[in-house]
């Protein structure tokens, strides 16, 4: 599993949802996470904690969200020289098959379809966490 | 003679080169074919549909054997469309002849583009029950709740659903209907479901953070209706839902919808949707 002190940036223009995962992340004993209600301003985050050197270890966001969408804002991170390795969940209510397609094509590291327990979260981060160890 | 079709969409898709080859230039022998399926098959079909391979040219007999078909199968409640899959349909128009025939070039374009009622009944049905399974998948993993039990009332009075002090609405619309979902709670029971889903205590007055959590309760079950249904065509588009709340908030559709209640109970207490649709 992702280390305790893991840099965590969740995502979501729903603040009850974004509740809702911050919690779900402080049970499995994580510290240190930020937050954003659109792509536009977790972007601004990312830079923001890379400049205080406390960057950003892993997103966790939402498709469907103003000024700036998931999918965008994962194309944006994907295509900067400093975050494109970041990994990458986006956890969503839009489960349709092109949507996963486009999300997998633009470089996700994993696609969760709403609704989603703590067990399933836990069980993705730490199989991203081993994939990443093993490369 | 075994005649091959298939069914789809509530339509029989009947493939055919007679009309279009030396073979039954008049469409005599297409007839006897239509003539020759058990009219079981017609139950709860609304449309025949003849794909022809190749360029058509209809003649004047053809047409008369069209229109013997469309006669026929009408007494089975089935409408009649004909397909040309490769180049253009040459009809040679006699009289009134041309309101029979509507021309497509391929199944999925006359799927889109015409106005079928693909028994829109059934269709709404479908949905009401979709969305119930999504609403009891949804409740026990974001609730945490042991068992849900969903029930689904028609509501031949609509200003007989319950009244609701917090909740979610979203409008819908998709190829068969239109309409608005609305997912209510007592403040009581959405404390409680609150608390569940956002893994915490629910204290004190409820902010307007938390009332959010009903809206994305709303577009969670909805996202899991979808991702079942738009796999059937039924290509279902949702707004992003709006929170309400107040003291006993009646809801009630435009006259001559049809409205829907679906009840949710389980250990938390009871959860509304509210389901209005025009089709």
């Amino acid at each position: 599993m992702f280390p305790k002190q893991t840099y965590i940036l969740v995502v979501d223009d729903m603040v009850a949802m974004r509740i809702r995962v911050i919690n779900q992340l402080k049970s499995m004993g994580f510290v240190n996470i930020e937050q954003a209600g659109d792509g536009q301003e977790a972007f601004s985050i990312l830079e923001k904690k890379k400049s205080e050197n406390t960057p950003i270890d892993l997103i966790i966001s939402d498709w469907n969200m103003p000024v700036m969408e998931g999918i965008d804002f994962l194309n944006k991170v994907r295509s900067s020289v400093a975050f494109a390795q970041l990994p990458f969940i986006m956890v969503t209510a839009e489960g349709e098959k092109q949507q996963v397609i486009k999300a997998l094509k633009s470089g996700v590291s994993d696609y969760l379809i709403k609704p989603v327990s703590q067990e399933v979260l836990e069980k993705k981060l730490s199989g991203m966490w081993n994939r990443q160890k093993a490369s | 003679m075994l005649i091959k079709f298939k069914k789809e969409n509530s339509c029989i898709i009947f493939q055919s080169d007679l009309l279009s080859s030396a073979k039954d230039p008049d469409g005599k022998e297409l007839f006897n074919n239509i003539k020759s399926i058990n009219t079981v098959e017609f139950k709860n079909q609304s449309w025949l549909v003849i794909l022809l391979p190749e360029t058509a040219t209809l003649n004047s007999p053809a047409l008369s054997s069209l229109c013997r078909i469309a006669s026929y199968i009408s007494e089975y409640g089935l409408s009649l469309s004909l397909i040309v899959q490769e180049g253009p349909l040459n009809v040679i128009l006699k009289n009134n002849m041309k309101d029979i025939l509507k021309p497509f070039l391929s199944v999925e374009e006359f799927y889109v583009n015409n106005k079928i009622d693909f028994n829109k009944e059934q269709k709404v049905n479908e949905f009401v029950a979709t969305l119930k399974e999504s609403a009891e998948m949804s409740f026990k993993v974001l609730l945490e709740v042991q068992s849900v039990e969903c029930r689904v009332t028609v509501l031949r009075d609509p200003f007989n659903a319950p009244a609701i002090q917090v909740g979610a609405m979203a409008g819908i619309l998709s190829t068969y209907f239109n309409g608005n979902i609305v997912m209510g709670f007592s403040n009581d029971v959405f404390r409680k479901a609150m608390g569940r889903f956002l893994q915490m205590e629910v204290t004190g007055e409820i902010s307007n953070e938390i009332k959010d959590g009903a809206a994305e309760l709303l577009n969670v079950v909805i996202g899991q209706t979808k991702i079942k249904l738009n796999e059937k065509s039924y290509n279902i588009k949702q707004v992003i839902p709006s929170v309400i709340t107040g003291d006993n908030i009646e809801v009630f559709p435009m006259m001559k919808k049809k409205f829907i209640q679906i009840s949710c109970f389980s250990e938390l207490g009871e959860i509304l949707i509210l389901v209005s649709v025009n089709n």
